[in-house]
Protein backbone atom coordinates (compact mmCIF):
# COMPACT_ATOMS: atom_id res chain seq x y z
CA UNK A 1 0.00 0.00 0.00
CA UNK A 2 1.24 3.49 -0.90
CA UNK A 3 2.25 5.96 1.85
CA UNK A 4 -0.46 8.43 0.78
CA UNK A 5 -3.05 5.66 1.05
CA UNK A 6 -1.86 4.80 4.55
CA UNK A 7 -2.36 8.40 5.64
CA UNK A 8 -5.79 8.43 4.01
CA UNK A 9 -6.65 5.18 5.80
CA UNK A 10 -5.65 6.73 9.12
CA UNK A 11 -7.77 9.81 8.45
CA UNK A 12 -10.77 7.64 7.53
CA UNK A 13 -10.22 5.55 10.68
CA UNK A 14 -10.18 8.76 12.75
CA UNK A 15 -13.46 9.82 11.08
CA UNK A 16 -14.88 6.36 11.76
CA UNK A 17 -14.08 6.66 15.46
CA UNK A 18 -15.30 10.29 15.59
CA UNK A 19 -18.58 9.24 13.93
CA UNK A 20 -19.36 6.67 16.63
CA UNK A 21 -18.12 8.98 19.38
CA UNK A 22 -20.46 11.71 18.09
CA UNK A 23 -23.41 9.29 17.96
CA UNK A 24 -22.75 8.09 21.52
CA UNK A 25 -22.21 11.68 22.77
CA UNK A 26 -25.37 13.00 21.10
CA UNK A 27 -27.35 10.07 22.49
CA UNK A 28 -25.91 10.52 25.96
CA UNK A 29 -26.10 14.32 26.23
CA UNK A 30 -28.98 15.04 23.85
CA UNK A 31 -31.35 12.15 24.46
CA UNK A 32 -30.38 10.46 27.72
CA UNK A 33 -29.01 13.61 29.31
CA UNK A 34 -31.96 15.94 28.88
CA UNK A 35 -34.72 14.78 26.52
CA UNK A 36 -35.11 11.22 27.73
CA UNK A 37 -34.65 12.17 31.38
CA UNK A 38 -37.33 14.86 31.04
CA UNK A 39 -39.60 12.49 29.08
CA UNK A 40 -39.07 9.75 31.65
CA UNK A 41 -39.82 12.13 34.53
CA UNK A 42 -42.96 13.51 32.86
CA UNK A 43 -44.04 10.07 31.65
CA UNK A 44 -43.72 8.72 35.19
CA UNK A 45 -45.74 11.63 36.58
CA UNK A 46 -48.45 11.31 33.90
CA UNK A 47 -48.76 7.54 34.22
CA UNK A 48 -48.96 7.93 37.99
CA UNK A 49 -51.76 10.45 37.49
CA UNK A 50 -53.62 8.07 35.11
CA UNK A 51 -53.27 5.14 37.54
CA UNK A 52 -54.62 7.31 40.38
CA UNK A 53 -57.60 8.46 38.29
CA UNK A 54 -58.35 4.89 37.24
CA UNK A 55 -58.11 3.75 40.85
CA UNK A 56 -60.92 6.23 41.58
CA UNK A 57 -63.03 4.64 38.82
CA UNK A 58 -62.32 7.12 36.03
CA UNK A 59 -61.47 4.46 33.43
CA UNK A 60 -61.45 6.80 30.40
CA UNK A 61 -59.00 9.36 31.76
CA UNK A 62 -55.91 10.17 29.66
CA UNK A 63 -53.25 12.85 29.45
CA UNK A 64 -51.31 14.10 26.43
CA UNK A 65 -48.35 16.49 26.40
CA UNK A 66 -47.22 18.96 23.73
CA UNK A 67 -43.52 19.53 24.30
CA UNK A 68 -41.43 22.62 23.67
CA UNK A 69 -43.92 24.84 21.83
CA UNK A 70 -42.49 28.18 20.61
CA UNK A 71 -44.17 31.21 22.18
CA UNK A 72 -44.54 34.20 19.84
CA UNK A 73 -45.50 37.06 22.08
CA UNK A 74 -45.97 36.31 25.72
CA UNK A 75 -48.42 38.34 27.71
CA UNK A 76 -47.37 36.58 30.84
CA UNK A 77 -44.06 38.12 31.82
CA UNK A 78 -43.31 37.10 35.38
CA UNK A 79 -41.84 39.62 37.78
CA UNK A 80 -39.27 38.14 40.10
CA UNK A 81 -38.06 39.44 43.41
CA UNK A 82 -34.48 39.28 44.52
CA UNK A 83 -33.81 41.23 47.72
CA UNK A 84 -30.04 41.12 47.19
CA UNK A 85 -30.28 43.32 44.06
CA UNK A 86 -29.88 47.12 44.36
CA UNK A 87 -33.01 49.27 44.68
CA UNK A 88 -34.80 50.06 41.43
CA UNK A 89 -33.65 46.85 39.73
CA UNK A 90 -36.46 44.73 38.31
CA UNK A 91 -36.28 41.15 37.07
CA UNK A 92 -38.76 39.91 34.47
CA UNK A 93 -38.88 36.35 33.14
CA UNK A 94 -40.35 35.96 29.68
CA UNK A 95 -41.76 32.60 28.56
CA UNK A 96 -40.33 31.57 25.21
CA UNK A 97 -41.03 27.83 25.18
CA UNK A 98 -44.15 26.14 26.55
CA UNK A 99 -45.01 22.55 27.51
CA UNK A 100 -48.76 22.04 27.28
CA UNK A 101 -50.53 19.20 29.08
CA UNK A 102 -53.95 18.10 27.84
CA UNK A 103 -56.15 16.14 30.23
CA UNK A 104 -59.39 14.52 29.17
CA UNK A 105 -61.96 12.27 30.80
CA UNK A 106 -62.66 10.85 27.35
CA UNK A 107 -66.42 10.74 27.79
CA UNK A 108 -67.07 12.18 24.30
CA UNK A 109 -64.33 10.16 22.64
CA UNK A 110 -65.91 6.71 23.32
CA UNK A 111 -62.86 5.51 25.24
CA UNK A 112 -60.75 5.33 22.07
CA UNK A 113 -57.17 6.46 22.73
CA UNK A 114 -56.50 6.93 19.00
CA UNK A 115 -59.60 9.09 18.65
CA UNK A 116 -58.52 11.08 21.70
CA UNK A 117 -55.00 11.56 20.39
CA UNK A 118 -56.13 12.63 16.92
CA UNK A 119 -58.88 14.93 18.19
CA UNK A 120 -56.98 16.79 20.89
CA UNK A 121 -53.31 16.02 20.25
CA UNK A 122 -53.04 16.29 16.49
CA UNK A 123 -54.06 14.77 13.22
CA UNK A 124 -53.04 11.38 11.77
CA UNK A 125 -50.73 13.38 9.44
CA UNK A 126 -48.64 14.49 12.44
CA UNK A 127 -48.13 10.91 13.60
CA UNK A 128 -47.29 9.69 10.09
CA UNK A 129 -44.84 12.59 9.53
CA UNK A 130 -43.23 11.96 12.94
CA UNK A 131 -42.59 8.32 12.05
CA UNK A 132 -41.27 9.28 8.60
CA UNK A 133 -38.91 11.76 10.28
CA UNK A 134 -37.58 9.12 12.69
CA UNK A 135 -37.08 6.69 9.79
CA UNK A 136 -35.41 9.45 7.71
CA UNK A 137 -32.84 10.28 10.42
CA UNK A 138 -32.23 6.56 11.09
CA UNK A 139 -31.52 6.02 7.36
CA UNK A 140 -29.10 8.99 7.40
CA UNK A 141 -27.12 7.50 10.31
CA UNK A 142 -27.03 4.04 8.66
CA UNK A 143 -25.95 5.55 5.31
CA UNK A 144 -23.16 7.53 7.01
CA UNK A 145 -21.93 4.34 8.68
CA UNK A 146 -22.07 2.45 5.34
CA UNK A 147 -20.20 5.24 3.49
CA UNK A 148 -17.35 5.39 5.99
CA UNK A 149 -17.06 1.57 5.99
CA UNK A 150 -17.20 1.44 2.20
CA UNK A 151 -14.60 4.26 1.91
CA UNK A 152 -12.20 2.30 4.11
CA UNK A 153 -12.69 -0.81 1.97
CA UNK A 154 -12.42 1.02 -1.34
CA UNK A 155 -9.18 2.74 -0.28
CA UNK A 156 -7.75 -0.68 0.59
CA UNK A 157 -8.73 -1.98 -2.86
CA UNK A 158 -7.52 1.32 -4.43
CA UNK A 159 -10.94 2.08 -5.90
CA UNK A 160 -12.11 5.17 -3.99
CA UNK A 161 -14.58 6.48 -6.57
CA UNK A 162 -17.08 3.69 -6.16
CA UNK A 163 -20.59 4.16 -7.53
CA UNK A 164 -22.13 3.11 -4.18
CA UNK A 165 -20.28 5.90 -2.35
CA UNK A 166 -21.71 8.78 -4.34
CA UNK A 167 -25.20 7.26 -4.53
CA UNK A 168 -25.27 6.99 -0.72
CA UNK A 169 -23.90 10.53 -0.33
CA UNK A 170 -26.67 11.80 -2.61
CA UNK A 171 -29.26 9.93 -0.48
CA UNK A 172 -27.89 11.56 2.72
CA UNK A 173 -28.05 15.05 1.17
CA UNK A 174 -31.58 14.57 -0.14
CA UNK A 175 -32.77 13.02 3.14
CA UNK A 176 -31.33 15.91 5.18
CA UNK A 177 -33.37 18.38 3.13
CA UNK A 178 -36.51 16.20 3.29
CA UNK A 179 -36.11 15.75 7.08
CA UNK A 180 -35.67 19.51 7.61
CA UNK A 181 -38.90 20.22 5.71
CA UNK A 182 -40.72 17.32 7.41
CA UNK A 183 -39.60 18.51 10.84
CA UNK A 184 -40.85 22.03 10.05
CA UNK A 185 -44.16 20.56 8.84
CA UNK A 186 -44.61 18.54 12.06
CA UNK A 187 -43.83 21.61 14.16
CA UNK A 188 -46.25 23.68 12.10
CA UNK A 189 -49.10 21.14 12.43
CA UNK A 190 -48.46 20.54 16.14
CA UNK A 191 -48.16 24.22 17.06
CA UNK A 192 -51.32 25.08 15.11
CA UNK A 193 -53.23 22.31 16.87
CA UNK A 194 -51.99 23.51 20.25
CA UNK A 195 -52.70 27.15 19.32
CA UNK A 196 -56.36 26.25 18.75
CA UNK A 197 -56.50 24.74 22.25
CA UNK A 198 -54.91 27.90 23.67
CA UNK A 199 -57.24 30.34 21.89
CA UNK A 200 -58.34 33.10 24.23
CA UNK A 201 -55.62 32.41 26.76
CA UNK A 202 -52.61 34.59 27.63
CA UNK A 203 -50.19 32.27 25.82
CA UNK A 204 -49.74 33.09 22.14
CA UNK A 205 -47.82 30.54 20.10
CA UNK A 206 -45.63 31.18 17.08
CA UNK A 207 -47.62 29.40 14.35
CA UNK A 208 -45.41 30.37 11.41
CA UNK A 209 -43.89 27.74 9.12
CA UNK A 210 -40.16 27.92 9.79
CA UNK A 211 -37.64 25.56 8.21
CA UNK A 212 -34.20 24.98 9.75
CA UNK A 213 -32.18 26.39 6.86
CA UNK A 214 -28.92 25.22 8.39
CA UNK A 215 -30.01 21.59 7.74
CA UNK A 216 -31.10 22.53 4.21
CA UNK A 217 -27.70 24.17 3.55
CA UNK A 218 -25.92 21.11 4.91
CA UNK A 219 -28.03 18.93 2.61
CA UNK A 220 -27.13 21.08 -0.42
CA UNK A 221 -23.43 20.96 0.54
CA UNK A 222 -23.57 17.16 0.81
CA UNK A 223 -25.32 16.97 -2.59
CA UNK A 224 -22.48 19.08 -4.05
CA UNK A 225 -19.90 16.72 -2.52
CA UNK A 226 -21.84 13.79 -4.02
CA UNK A 227 -21.62 15.45 -7.45
CA UNK A 228 -17.83 15.82 -7.00
CA UNK A 229 -17.73 12.08 -6.21
CA UNK A 230 -19.81 11.40 -9.35
CA UNK A 231 -17.32 13.38 -11.49
CA UNK A 232 -14.47 11.40 -9.89
CA UNK A 233 -16.32 8.15 -10.69
CA UNK A 234 -16.78 9.21 -14.34
CA UNK A 235 -13.09 10.11 -14.65
CA UNK A 236 -12.07 6.75 -13.16
CA UNK A 237 -14.33 4.95 -15.63
CA UNK A 238 -12.83 7.00 -18.47
CA UNK A 239 -9.35 6.07 -17.35
CA UNK A 240 -10.28 2.40 -16.95
CA UNK A 241 -11.77 2.26 -20.45
CA UNK A 242 -8.76 3.93 -22.09
CA UNK A 243 -6.80 1.11 -23.64
CA UNK B 1 -21.59 4.59 -31.81
CA UNK B 2 -20.34 5.82 -35.17
CA UNK B 3 -16.86 4.30 -34.71
CA UNK B 4 -16.66 0.59 -35.54
CA UNK B 5 -13.74 -1.48 -34.25
CA UNK B 6 -12.68 -4.15 -36.75
CA UNK B 7 -9.99 -5.66 -34.56
CA UNK B 8 -11.57 -9.13 -34.68
CA UNK B 9 -11.65 -9.01 -38.52
CA UNK B 10 -7.95 -8.11 -38.70
CA UNK B 11 -7.08 -10.76 -36.11
CA UNK B 12 -8.96 -13.38 -38.13
CA UNK B 13 -7.19 -12.25 -41.35
CA UNK B 14 -3.80 -12.61 -39.63
CA UNK B 15 -4.95 -15.82 -37.87
CA UNK B 16 -3.92 -14.41 -34.53
CA UNK B 17 -5.65 -15.20 -31.23
CA UNK B 18 -6.57 -12.61 -28.58
CA UNK B 19 -4.07 -14.13 -26.15
CA UNK B 20 -1.22 -14.01 -28.65
CA UNK B 21 -1.94 -10.40 -29.66
CA UNK B 22 -2.25 -9.28 -26.05
CA UNK B 23 1.15 -10.83 -25.30
CA UNK B 24 2.77 -9.17 -28.32
CA UNK B 25 1.20 -5.75 -27.64
CA UNK B 26 1.82 -6.09 -23.92
CA UNK B 27 -1.68 -5.29 -22.67
CA UNK B 28 -4.01 -7.54 -20.73
CA UNK B 29 -6.48 -9.83 -22.51
CA UNK B 30 -9.30 -8.14 -20.58
CA UNK B 31 -8.35 -4.71 -21.94
CA UNK B 32 -7.88 -6.01 -25.47
CA UNK B 33 -11.29 -7.65 -25.21
CA UNK B 34 -12.83 -4.28 -24.15
CA UNK B 35 -11.29 -2.73 -27.26
CA UNK B 36 -12.38 -5.60 -29.54
CA UNK B 37 -15.99 -5.42 -28.31
CA UNK B 38 -16.21 -1.67 -28.88
CA UNK B 39 -16.60 -0.91 -25.14
CA UNK B 40 -13.46 1.26 -24.91
CA UNK B 41 -13.88 5.03 -24.57
CA UNK B 42 -10.40 5.94 -25.83
CA UNK B 43 -7.25 4.35 -27.25
CA UNK B 44 -3.66 5.49 -26.67
CA UNK B 45 -1.48 6.17 -29.70
CA UNK B 46 1.13 3.77 -28.26
CA UNK B 47 -1.46 0.96 -28.08
CA UNK B 48 -2.73 1.67 -31.60
CA UNK B 49 0.84 1.78 -32.92
CA UNK B 50 1.66 -1.58 -31.28
CA UNK B 51 -1.49 -3.24 -32.64
CA UNK B 52 -0.82 -1.90 -36.16
CA UNK B 53 2.79 -3.13 -35.95
CA UNK B 54 1.81 -6.64 -34.82
CA UNK B 55 -1.10 -7.00 -37.26
CA UNK B 56 0.80 -5.27 -40.06
CA UNK B 57 -2.07 -2.93 -40.90
CA UNK B 58 -3.14 0.74 -40.86
CA UNK B 59 -5.21 2.41 -38.07
CA UNK B 60 -8.05 2.72 -40.58
CA UNK B 61 -8.15 -1.09 -40.91
CA UNK B 62 -8.97 -1.33 -37.18
CA UNK B 63 -11.12 1.76 -36.65
CA UNK B 64 -13.81 2.64 -39.15
CA UNK B 65 -16.20 5.60 -39.12
CA UNK B 66 -19.77 4.83 -40.11
CA UNK B 67 -22.35 7.62 -39.77
CA UNK B 68 -25.22 6.75 -37.45
CA UNK B 69 -28.58 6.17 -39.12
CA UNK B 70 -30.79 9.05 -37.87
CA UNK B 71 -33.83 6.70 -37.99
CA UNK B 72 -32.18 4.44 -35.40
CA UNK B 73 -31.36 7.30 -33.00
Amino acid sequence: MKKGNKNLQRRILALYIAFFAAIIASFWFGTLGSGLAKGFRDGYRVSDQIVNEQAYGNQNYWVGVYYDLPSADSEIDIELNNPTLPDGTKLKARINRVDLMVENNNTILDGSLWKGLTTLMGTPAIFICSWLLVIGYAVIVVMMFLIIRSLRRSIKSENVFDRKNFVRTRIIGALLIVCAVLSALINYLTVNKAAKLLEGSAVILDTSFSVDFWDVLMGIMILLIAEAFAIGYDMTQEQKLTI
Amino acid sequence: MALIINLDVMMAKRKMSLGELSERVDITQANLSILKNGKARAIRFTTLEAICRELDCQPGDIIEYRADDPKNE
